[in-house]
């Protein structure tokens, strides 16, 4: 555990000391504003509810690419410096290297999160908002942005460069996310399977309305650790490999 | 302390090592010495436990490098060709992190680190960022973060690659001040770096082994004595009849070696040493003896009449 945390902190700090981290938490920020100002409160009289629901709707959307930019350095990086091979030859179980990496772009997303919070609290110059439907709608942010970098960081295990595993990352995330378009088009047993699946569509919504449902949190916690796992076996594959 | 046992390790139809055996003893310095390609990096890797082998058994201080990997790891530290750095981090800072990855508390990572630091002269830079930091500091930096956890066993890769003449000669009092505390075995494609540096050489040469043994053990095995080389203060002539009478020796002159005025380089070809009676053919005969030494000293002609260009001789072992 020591050593999971030794590099989840290594890594939080070159969030900190590189631009590519200072440029996606100003970019994440600086958007996430703009769309809240553009569109969640827009020009016409709303809801308090409803303000906060377009609010995390299009925060959603700014996670998942927010998560991918996070995630894609994290391996894919160490490989380009030649600095993997210090994990590699420490004993070090590729599990601990692979949950390091990602606890730290977690905690970075996590920071993200927090700053973003002064935005829903502006609604409350103008209205009502209810606490829990802000707690909801972040932790659905956080599940959401944690499983666009796990999915990021095995494509990062797979690829040799950071934008190849950003490429690879975001189609990925895509692909997930448009499942529910997909479902549209198909018929049951599979309809419900891809509609299921589907990244965002059924399973984030009831978070932004201040509902958390379990299954919704199962299905990020679910696919989240899939991804990890998936990684952890390709960055293991590579001894072989090589 | 390193047992390495029929190795072989292949990448598709190339066959990278070939039934590779080697040993080395606790506090020894071995250095594994050939061309590209020859196999040493992919032995440095397998030991190191990035690469798992494809025949054969390689143990490091009991442990087997595939089935105990973790606890071969814990035992080693390991510098590739290109030290793995984080530019941003600073010297110290990185250290830390590298102790930290091989088990050491905090604690015990700062008690080690001024010993460290020491041993690799990098005392003056602890807060400079990497980056910052010229080729030769980066390589010393490299060479500490593989001592850091003070293992039994030193993996160095082509340690002195990329560097310039003095940053060789640093790294090489650097690598021997491991010996009494730590194995080392390190590769080089350039048999001039490791001149007087290692306890035994073993050359490589298409994933096997070729030779072995000491500096000197690896001299003695050349199949023929070497002429030896005379720089005389005498006329071609007059040296050629001075040196004529001695028995077993065969005189010709060099002309592709330019001798000042007034001096003559001669070869002499020898069955046995014939060195005294050189000195004193030359002292009854008058002549100045400028220069006296055997020919083709350096271990690269070793290396070239051991290894050839690739042809496979005999496997050679001098113990």
């Amino acid at each position: 555990m020591n050593a999971v945390l030794l590099i989840a902190r290594r890594e939080l700090a070159a969030y900190f000391a590189t631009l590519s981290g200072i440029l996606i938490l100003s970019g994440h920020l600086l958007l996430t504003g703009l769309l809240f100002n553009a569109y969640a409160i827009g020009a016409q009289p709303k809801l308090s509810q409803a303000v906060l629901e377009d609010y995390f709707y299009f925060a959603s959307g700014m996670a998942m690419v927010t998560g991918v930019l996070l995630a894609m350095r994290l391996i894919a990086e160490e490989r380009q410096l030649q600095t993997l091979v210090l994990l590699r030859t420490a004993p070090l179980t590729e599990r601990q290297i692979v949950w390091g990496k990602f606890l730290s772009a977690l905690a970075f997303f996590t920071i993200i999160l927090a700053a973003s919070l002064y935005l829903p609290a502006l609604i409350f110059v103008h209205g009502k908002v209810s606490l829990l439907q802000i707690a909801a709608g972040y932790l659905g942010l956080l599940l959401l942005g944690a499983a666009c970098i796990a999915i990021t960081l095995l494509a990062s295990a797979w690829c040799g460069t950071q934008t190849m595993a950003g490429a690879v990352g975001g189609l990925l995330v895509t692909l997930l996310l448009v499942l529910w378009l997909a479902a549209r088009i198909t018929e049951e047993p599979l309809k419900s399977v891809l509609d299921y699946l589907a990244l965002h569509n059924q399973h984030f919504r009831p978070f932004g309305q201040g509902v958390v449902n379990v299954r919704d949190v199962f299905f990020y916690v679910g696919l989240t650790a899939l991804a990890l796992e998936a990684a952890v076996a390709s960055l293991g594959a590579w001894r072989w490999r090589e | 302390m390193i047992q390495v046992e029929r190795l072989g390790k292949t990448y598709g139809s190339l066959r990278a090592l070939d039934g590779l055996s080697l040993e080395t003893r606790p506090g020894e310095i071995l250095g594994l010495v050939g061309k590209n390609g020859a196999g040493k990096s992919t032995v440095l890797k397998i030991l190191s436990g990035q690469l798992l082998p494809s025949t054969g058994h390689a143990r490091v201080d009991g442990f087997d490098v595939v089935s105990e990997g973790i606890a071969v790891r814990r035992r080693i530290g390991y510098l590739p060709e290109s030290p793995p750095l984080y530019p941003e981090m600073s010297v110290a800072g990185y250290l830390l992190f590298c102790a930290g990855l091989r088990g050491l508390t905090r604690g015990r990572a700062e008690a080690r680190l001024p010993e460290v630091l020491a041993m690799t002269g990098l005392s003056a830079v602890t807060e400079t960022p990497l980056r910052q930091l010229s080729r030769g500091f980066q390589q010393r930096v490299g060479i500490a973060q593989a001592i850091v956890h003070d293992p039994a066993v030193v993996l160095l890769d082509e340690p002195m690659a990329g560097l310039d003449p003095l940053q060789i000669v640093q790294t090489r009092e650097l690598i021997r001040g491991l010996k009494p505390r730590h194995t080392v075995l390190f590769s080089s494609h350039i048999l001039g770096e490791i001149t007087n540096l290692c306890d035994r050489i073993v050359l490589m040469d298409r994933g096997r082994v070729r030779a072995e043994g000491s500096e000197e053990e690896l001299y003695a095995m050349r199949s023929s004595a070497r002429p030896m080389l005379l720089r005389l203060r005498a006329s071609a002539e007059d040296a050629l009849a001075a040196l004529r009478k001695i028995r077993g020796a065969t005189t010709t002159p060099v002309p592709e070696l330019h001798a000042l005025p007034g001096e003559v380089w001669l070869r002499v070809a020898h069955r046995e040493d014939v060195r005294e009676r050189i000195a004193r053919a030359c002292v009854e005969a008058g002549l100045g003896l400028l220069e006296q030494r055997l020919e083709g000293e350096g271990l690269e002609e070793l290396f070239v009449q051991l290894v050839g260009d690739g042809a496979a001789p005999a496997e050679q072992k001098a113990r």
